[in-house]
């Protein structure tokens, strides 16, 4: 009788199927990511790539000639009193807003969290400003600050206190400013603390009471805060870009005045880049924002995120 | 030490009755089980207990003191959840040591970094921290103190949250369902070990389990609560062979007990499809009754001796005992006999048998389920 000859493996020349499986595994991979990657490269990567590119150049819109001037632009940047005012009017209105927009959020979900009655309707009146459009509501702020017959010095006027110029005076208008910047921003954080409170087991506050934790004050310090370690400092991260980012109160309001009081990063950018159109300056201011906001969030994240993830 | 007394304790969410007056009172260093299927309220009483839910009706006492109206900070009981509830964010260490810094510091010696300033902080912290290292060396977790609850596995959480609760030398433990979140192997452990730190501190517990062999095996006493009525409140032998309720005998007992229905006749005898099964019970003639025994009193025996027929359906085989599950003749009822291995061999699939019991191993159940009282004690049961 003939010897059967048994098949030897699958496929001739894969000498190691795993390989071949992972190799194929790879590239499915690669294929499903495929569509993410390209656009991330196609939106994100290439313009920052461009605007780097821009910013070594003079270019100027409506010039057809453009060369490459190195660092220039950058060293001009460090003698531009407008660009470092900005820089640091910016600095002011972030280190304001942030910590207020952030501490006021928390206690906003706090209060509307501790089972009082109108849950839903505190939380819509808070998140208002936040849905509401500011270039509209501008106006409202205009009215509501201005200097004789605006309702807040109305008000003090009412206590005998005489009000200043909020958005015109120089002292002032950052301030104002940065109430509005924290009107906006209160809601948003509001919602996201929300969430984050729901998150929390209710069987932590049991054992904290059990463990004669008996005052709201020691239950917030021994399970809320540190529980929503992780909420915080998405929170900030977002409040610190959200009001590094300011523009529209200054384009509809005050338009960087009196005085280049209220002259903040973006609408410096704007200036320079839409009205002067000097693009390649402007590119390198850009350059400039984005590395600030960059060092920002790698700071805070090697700083805070392994003290808020516990596991 | 004190005892721990539920009195009279009802709760209701709206038409929904969660307890329905319970009365329960652990003597002085009991050990109490509450058991019962899930949704029986027995959950709800230990919150009750620890006061974290209150009841619409109904007093709590430890010892001679009225608990009914306090917060749970001022109880004086410790607690051990089902999740376990750590602290995440704090080491074992930490958690350990919460109930005694809320006790024995101010509000400023806790804050952070002032409360280091405090004056007398020093020794107070000093002593916590020796507290902690003996709750933990007892329980055999010193080495995992400065570990947070994500970096340990469950049984390690588990002594944790013991740990916590006993620390501070409370008046009373609560524990709900501290085992069912460990696999099946390290419950049996940690069975013995709760018994045994029990009997060591001493402590009146309540102890919440869904699971009969906890309750059993762990407790001086168990209360049975099936929807929200406390059904029988009894040692562990009581339960299991003197149950009061008919929920309680298919409750408690694994395998379940085999229920048969049953008629009383007028000599109130207990009639099961004409056979009379037990005499002299305690119930009108001609009333519906629910005859119970246990799968271990079953006696199987040859065709030709008396007792119910019926046939052998299906064998098996458990290692230190074996099931035999047995086909009434003449009915749907499939019961169950629990028999030693070397004494299982003599059956076979499809082979005809009598079943037999001792007649003090027969239950009867009236209609309400209640049980009924049979006097005179019964003879051998089955006879012709």
């Amino acid at each position: 009788m003939d010897s059967i000859a048994l098949p030897a493996g699958g496929r001739a020349g894969t000498s190691n199927p795993a390989a071949a499986a992972r190799r194929s595994e790879a590239f499915a991979g690669w294929r499903l990511a495929g569509p993410a990657v390209a656009l991330l490269a196609l939106l994100i990567l290439l313009p920052t790539i461009a605007v780097v590119a821009l910013s070594l150049t003079d270019f100027e819109l409506g010039y057809d000639e453009i060369r490459f001037v190195g660092l220039d632009n950058y060293l001009e940047l460090l003698d531009d009193r407008t660009f470092l005012i900005s820089l640091g009017n910016t600095l002011t209105y972030t280190l304001i807003v942030t910590p207020l927009s952030v501490a006021l959020g928390l206690g906003a979900a706090l209060l509307i969290e501790a089972d009082v009655r109108g849950r839903a309707l505190f939380r819509t009146v808070y998140f208002l400003p936040v849905v509401s459009l500011l270039v509209a509501m501008a106006t409202v702020w205009q009215y509501l600050l201005h200097p004789t017959i605006g309702p807040v010095n109305a008000l003090l006027r009412l206590v005998g206190i005489a009000g200043p110029n909020w958005l015109g005076g120089s002292d002032t208008v950052l301030l104002s400013l940065a109430f509005i910047g924290v009107w906006q921003a209160v809601g948003f954080n509001m919602v996201l603390f929300l969430a984050g409170l729901t998150a929390i087991p209710r069987e932590l506050y049991a054992a904290a009471e059990v463990d004669r934790a008996a005052t709201a004050w020691d239950r917030f310090w021994l399970v809320t805060w540190p529980m929503l370690g992780p909420t915080t400092l998405f929170v900030v991260t977002i409040s610190v870009i959200n009001a590094v980012k300011v523009f529209e109160t200054v384009s509809t309001i005050t338009q960087g005045g009196p005085n280049r009081a209220s002259e903040v990063l973006l609408w410096t950018i704007y200036q320079e880049g839409f009205v002067y159109l000097r693009v390649g300056y402007a590119s390198a201011m850009t350059v400039v924002f984005l590395g600030i906001l960059m060092v920002l969030m790698v700071l805070q994240y090697r700083a805070l995120d392994q003290r808020v993830h516990y596991t | 030490m004190s005892g721990l007394a539920l009195r009279g304790i009802s709760k209701a969410y709206g038409d929904n009755h969660i307890l329905r007056d319970v009365t329960i009172e652990a003597q002085p260093g009991e050990f109490v089980a509450l058991v019962g299927p899930s949704g029986c309220g027995k959950t709800t009483l230990l919150r009750i207990a620890a006061g974290l839910d209150h009841a619409d009706r109904g007093s709590v006492w430890l010892g001679e003191r009225d608990m009914t109206a306090m917060r749970p900070s001022e109880r004086d009981i410790a607690m051990v959840f089902q999740s376990y509830a750590l602290y995440p964010h704090l080491t074992a260490g930490q958690n350990i040591a919460v109930p005694l810094a809320m006790r024995d510091l101010t509000i400023w010696q806790r804050l952070p970094g002032i409360g280091n300033l405090m004056p007398s902080q020093r020794g107070i912290r000093a002593d916590i921290q020796r507290r902690v290292l003996e709750t933990a060396r007892s329980l055999r977790i010193d080495h995992l103190l400065d570990r947070k609850p994500g970096q340990m596995s469950g049984g390690q959480r588990q002594r944790v949250a013991l740990g916590r609760a006993l620390v501070r030398s409370p008046a009373a433990f609560l524990m709900d369902e501290p085992l069912s979140n460990l696999d099946a192997n390290l419950r049996v452990h940690t069975r013995a070990e709760i018994v045994e730190l029990h009997r060591r501190a001493g402590v009146t517990t309540l102890y919440v389990t869904h699971d009969q062999a906890e309750a059993l095996s762990m407790a001086d006493r168990v209360a049975v609560m099936i929807g929200g009525r406390l059904l029988q409140f009894d040692t562990p032998e009581g339960i299991y062979s003197n149950p009061a309720h008919i929920e309680v005998a298919r409750f408690i007992g694994s395998p379940q007990i085999n229920l048969l229905n049953g008629e009383v006749d007028a000599a109130h005898g207990v009639r099961i499809g004409g056979r009379l099964l037990a005499e002299g019970v305690n119930a009108r003639p001609g009333t519906s009754v629910t005859v119970g025994f246990r799968p271990e009193a079953i006696k199987l025996g040859a065709p030709e001796q008396a007792g119910l027929i019926a046939s052998v359906r299906r064998i098996e085989f458990l290692g230190s005992e074996t099931l035999v599950f047995i086909d009434l003749a003449g009915g749907g009822d499939t019961l169950v006999a629990k028999l030693a291995p070397s004494d299982a061999t003599a059956f076979a699939l499809g082979q005809a048998v009598t079943i037999m019991a001792a007649s003090r191993d027969v239950l009867v159940f009236g209609g309400d389920g209640a049980r009924l009282s049979v006097s005179p004690p019964m003879r051998m049961v089955a006879n012709g």
